[in-house]
């Protein structure tokens, strides 16, 4: 048990070295297509709130199928909310901090109380805070994951968007 | 990219451009019009629904049109081309996401 929570402690503090410069170089690296894609969602946000909005002021034609409409289209606007939020670098940045500073507070708590400065000794208590640790640096893989596909996600609608890979029709001459 | 301007919603999956559009496909065969069927929709020509919400977001705004495919033996009058619409780098069809095929079957009007 005791070289497992070792173990686990190295693991931790090994993703923290390894998150500063990863996102160091992964920032300004990706910076361009994150902006690219921050501003796509936005103007699809802008548009989707412009039909709801339309659509109210047509409610007296079409009512059944505004309700069903919008609650598909509020449906995109959230889910377009939420990928901005995870294109906030500072955002993102502080989730993953916070959970994994948190996950080492609890592991030097795990330790503190092994030690002889804690007088008690209750199993339950260092069991819960290495379960809390667990769930801790679980929740930062999760938040790193979100980071690297949204990453991922920003940089092929850029190469997507490239003009050479599309045919566009040209202008009539007049 | 080169952009057009809609000035006019002809039904729900058709629309007009200013200025017109010019395309030569693979065979040398040219074709200009300035009317355009939207590539890829699942929606009726006659849903006025969807012809007003295309209204609201298409009129007198830029769009580029990609991906163009001949209408072979259209009927006369009739659009001889579709095409992908894009407006702010999103393709139309994002707007409309009761219509696409996989919630179509989930949404019922009386």
């Amino acid at each position: 048990m005791k070289e497992t929570v070792d173990l686990y402690a190295k693991l931790v503090i090994g993703t923290f070295s390894f998150i500063g410069p990863s996102f160091t170089l992964l920032i300004p690296l990706f910076y361009a297509a994150i902006e690219k894609f921050r501003e796509k969602h936005e103007s699809q946000i802008k548009n989707l709130q412009k039909i709801i909005q339309d659509s109210m002021l047509k409610e007296g034609n079409f009512v059944q199928q505004i309700e069903v409409g919008s609650k598909f289209l509020k449906a995109k606007v959230k889910a377009n909310k939420k990928e901005l939020n995870l294109l906030d670098p500072k955002r993102q940045i502080r989730r993953l901090f916070r959970s994994l500073f948190g996950a080492i507070l609890l592991i030097i708590f795990y330790y503190f109380q092994k030690s002889h400065f804690w007088p008690y000794n209750y199993q339950a208590i260092r069991v819960t805070s290495i379960a809390l640790s667990i769930l801790s640096f679980l929740y930062c893989l999760h938040v790193l994951w979100q980071i690297f596909c949204t990453i991922i996600k920003a940089k092929s609608e850029e190469e997507k968007a490239k003009p050479s890979r599309n045919i566009s029709l040209k202008q009539k001459k007049l | 990219m080169i952009n057009f301007r809609i000035i006019e919603i002809i039904d729900a999956n058709t629309i007009k451009v200013e200025p017109g559009w010019s395309f030569t496909d693979t065979s040398g065969r040219e074709f200009s019009d300035n009317k355009v069927k939207i590539l890829g929709s699942n929606i009726s020509p006659s849903d006025e629904y969807a012809k007003h919400r295309l209204s609201s977001l298409l009129i007198n705004r830029d769009v580029e049109l990609v991906n163009p495919k001949i209408i072979e033996n259209n009927v006369n009058g009739a659009p001889v081309i579709a095409c992908n619409v894009i407006v702010d780098k999103t393709d139309i069809s994002y707007y409309f996401p009761e219509y696409s095929s996989k919630t179509k079957r989930e949404v019922e009007y009386h």
